[in-house]
């Protein structure tokens, strides 16, 4: 069976989208991890291109738990949309920043 | 108007954790005033600049604003 690397095997169809292209005018929705309610809470706070959330992550120095607590606290996201969406992010920074 | 050698090193390639005084714009002055406000690192610039949507920067003078906006934007235009 021919595969891609290992870690790309594990990460899920979106992440894998939203890693296979630059980020570019991609609406927050794209971002891994984003669901429909999260997605409008983000877009209500202004955060409306995954670019912002991006910017938002690099603000907090790509701190993954920093990041989690305040779109937990701030916008509503569950637990679990926190971490996919701060690994999400992670990861893209890894590939293109 | 040219651009700096800086501002041309700076938007080749990835920045990873290049200092904030590799931005263009940024010189050693502005630099250390940025870093001890924790803008250690070129990505926390850019995050600010993506928070404001790509629009203007502020607490720089007119043409350091310029210089550094112009830079990120550019940046962005090839990497993001």
């Amino acid at each position: 069976m021919v595969s891609g690397s290992r870690e790309m095997d594990h990460m899920s169809p979106r992440l894998r989208a939203f890693l296979s292209e630059p980020i570019g005018e991609k609406d927050v929705a794209w971002v891994d991890g984003v669901s429909r309610e999260l997605a409008i809470n983000l877009v209500t706070k202004g955060f409306n291109k995954a670019y912002i959330l991006l910017g938002q992550f690099l603000l907090m120095h790509k701190n993954e738990a920093e990041f989690q607590r305040w779109i937990i606290c701030c916008c509503g996201a569950t637990e679990h949309e926190a971490r996919q969406s701060s690994t999400c992010l992670k990861e893209w920074c890894a590939c293109f920043l | 108007m040219t651009t700096s050698r800086k501002h041309h090193n700076f938007v080749a390639e990835p920045m990873g954790e290049k200092p904030v005084g590799s931005l263009a714009g940024i010189g050693e002055v502005l630099g250390k005033k940025v870093e001890e406000r924790g803008f250690d690192k070129a990505y926390v610039v850019l995050g600010q600049f993506l928070v404001l949507k790509k629009d203007d920067m502020c607490g720089a003078n007119a043409k350091q604003s310029r210089d550094c906006f112009g830079c990120l934007r550019e940046w962005c235009d090839a990497f993001l």
